[in-house]
């Protein structure tokens, strides 16, 4: 199953992700994101654990609430998610036991400077669940 | 939406009648070339979701150069009513006063001809450019932040970077208020410590150029500026903190949707009652994040100087640096516009717009009463620039405002797929344009068949009368993030 794909964008960055469910659709956003910003996906650097609690209006919001958390501890932390495990999970609250690597600081910060809630709505489509994402980049 | 849709007002304006859940007309202004490019994404659709914004005045407005942005399109302008109406920070964007100087010298082209290359190495390592640029100055303490976000350009020239009639020659004179930095989060201030005085990356730059085409004579004098003279232009904004303050509202307001008593046609697009707790906080913090871009862009100015004055080894007063005029075009600010006959505070919105006021608006410096405010439209790094100034009649027509610059055409990936850095170099240097960038795939993403051409931009906006060309520049030299 295709995970995520890029969507075309003149201006900006935009992605399509998919997920069997819910839990995947997150996974997957995860994966995508760094599949995205890294070239290679750093292997090393300090482990962690920490717990992570979203709460948005609905699971759309979730999703984007998720990849902006990724991209904040990116660029200003240099942490990565390398793996998580959710805890609880409804239409409006995430949370998990996220394991952390924190890496070298980057040369350059990820091309991606926010991510938006332009449009971002999970629709079913042939049996799979997907939600587009809008970058500023 | 097709072309049968609109209704055309005049030659360069067409408007999109009310219907369904807008409150007011859209009106775009076009060319007829420029209009059927319109219709390659959904921002006319854009155009109606904002004219459905409670509090929202006479016309949901797009400029020439409208394309697909987040909640407002780009180009996009909308006044909402001061008392009752809604600000949204998709309507600002994430690059809060994202906007562009223009400086002239005392230098003449023939001055610095043969000093190009060198000029613009010098600038490009004076200034941290790229993504996540930074420690241009040193890192700034919480209360050196904090001044920063109060006072705007006001605390760069006191730091010794420029002079107080910077100040004049800037739009606000540098400084939006209020500003209050209570209402800017941790995370924004911890991505703003060490970016004070960096240019960023993507299509932010510095160009080091020369007045090539004088439009209108009386003006260009009273500007005081010369035939051939050396200029420089800088476009940048209020890097990492605008994007935090930005995205933490977004996440805030849609947090506090239900409170809202309208259809929200696209997240993106939330909002809050200007007058609401949230409404004002977000005013406070954005006003924080422009205050930070003039700092930055006058900061940036200084170091510009610095480096040219050292290149050329001539003094500060010999170089004659003389800021023409600082633009923004990221921001919602309370203004005074005519409405039905009547003088009504208002909250315009522009994103990616520029203010243009006309002669004798009280706003404008006392030099700037009989040209009116000077307006800067870059094009891109292979092509002209335009010095514009605002009218009578876009105070009339568009709260005062006009647009931007030239948007892509081409996407980066497709940038990247049809050519290579070698090529664009190539094509820059048989225009005697130097390049200096913190990346080559920057170079590739920018080069100048990925944007529209910014003559046509311009050239819509004088023919509707909303904004008169003065000068048309030339790149020599260009720094890109």
């Amino acid at each position: 199953m295709k995970i995520w794909q890029q969507l075309e964008h003149t201006a900006d960055f935009a992605f399509r992700i998919f997920g069997r469910d819910p839990e995947d659709l997150l996974q997957n956003a995860r994966t995508a994101f760094y599949e995205a910003v890294f070239d290679e996906f750093p292997q090393s650097g300090k482990t962690s654990s920490q717990n992570f609690e979203l709460h948005s209006p609905d699971q759309s919001l979730l999703v984007i609430d998720w990849l902006r958390e990724l991209l904040y501890r990116l660029s200003v932390e240099n942490k990565i998610i390398d793996s998580f495990q959710i805890i609880e999970l409804s239409d409006t609250k995430f949370k998990a036991k996220c394991h952390m690597l924190k890496i070298k600081e980057l040369s350059k910060e990820p091309f991606i400077k926010a991510v938006s809630y332009h449009n971002a709505y999970i629709v079913e489509k042939n049996c799979l669940l997907q939600i587009d994402v809008v970058c500023d980049v | 939406m097709n072309k049968s849709n609109l209704k055309q007002i005049s030659p360069n304006l067409w408007e999109i009648p009310r219907s369904g859940e807008m409150r007011v007309p859209g009106r775009i202004y076009a060319n007829r070339q420029i209009l059927d490019q319109i219709f390659n994404d959904n921002a006319l659709q854009q155009v109606i979701n904002v004219a459905s914004l409670p509090g929202i005045q006479k016309y949901s407005l797009a400029m020439p150069d409208i394309h697909w942005g987040y909640g407002f399109p780009i180009e996009g302008v909308a006044a909402m009513n001061a008392e009752n109406g809604v600000i949204s920070p998709g309507g600002v964007g994430y690059d809060i006063n994202c906007g562009v100087r223009m400086i002239a010298t005392d230098l003449e082209y023939d001055q610095i001809k043969a000093h190009i290359m060198a000029l613009t190495e010098a600038v490009f390592n004076a200034v941290p450019t790229g993504i996540g640029s930074k420690n241009a100055i040193r890192t700034l303490s919480q209360t050196e932040l904090q001044e920063v976000m109060k006072n705007g350009s006001r605390w760069a020239i006191e730091q010794g970077y420029g002079r107080e009639s910077d100040l004049e020659a800037t739009e606000e004179f540098g400084n939006l208020q209020p500003a209050n930095s209570n209402f800017v989060s941790d995370r924004a201030r911890q991505r703003a410590r060490n970016q004070l005085g960096t240019l960023g990356s993507g299509n932010h730059f510095i160009e080091l150029g020369v007045v090539r085409e004088v439009f209108d004579e009386f003006i260009f004098t009273k500007l005081g500026l010369q035939q051939n003279q050396f200029i420089v232009i800088i476009h940048t904004g209020s890097r990492g903190l605008g994007h935090q303050i930005c995205d933490d509202y977004v996440h805030r307001m849609l947090q506090e949707k239900h409170k809202l008593s309208f259809h929200l046609p696209d997240n993106q697009l939330i909002s809050a009652y200007i007058n609401s707790r949230l409404g004002k906080e977000y005013f406070g913090a954005m006003a924080c994040a422009a205050n930070f871009a003039w700092a930055n862009r006058q900061i940036i100015m200084s170091l510009v100087e610095k480096a040219i004055c050292k290149q050329m080894k001539i003094s500060v007063k010999n170089l004659g640096f003389n800021l023409i005029y600082d633009v923004c075009h990221n921001i919602a600010k309370y203004e005074e516009h005519e409405i039905d006959g009547k003088m009504k505070r208002v909250c315009v919105h522009r994103k990616g717009a520029t203010r243009a006021f006309g002669p004798h608006h009280p706003a404008l410096a006392s030099r700037f009463k009989e040209t009116g405010q000077p307006v800067i439209i870059p094009g891109d790094m292979g092509t002209k620039s335009y010095l514009c100034v605002g009218t009578a009649k876009a105070m009339k027509e568009t709260f005062g405002s006009c647009c931007h610059g030239a948007g892509r055409v081409l996407s980066r990936s497709k940038a990247l797929k049809i050519t290579r850095a070698e090529e664009v170099l190539k094509d820059l240097n048989r225009k005697n344009i130097s390049l200096q960038a913190a990346s080559r795939k920057t170079i590739v993403e920018e080069m100048s068949a990925a944007y529209k051409n910014v003559a046509d931009v311009v050239q819509t906006m004088h023919d509707a009368g909303i904004a008169t060309k003065v000068v048309q520049t030339v790149p020599l030299g260009v720094v890109k993030g």
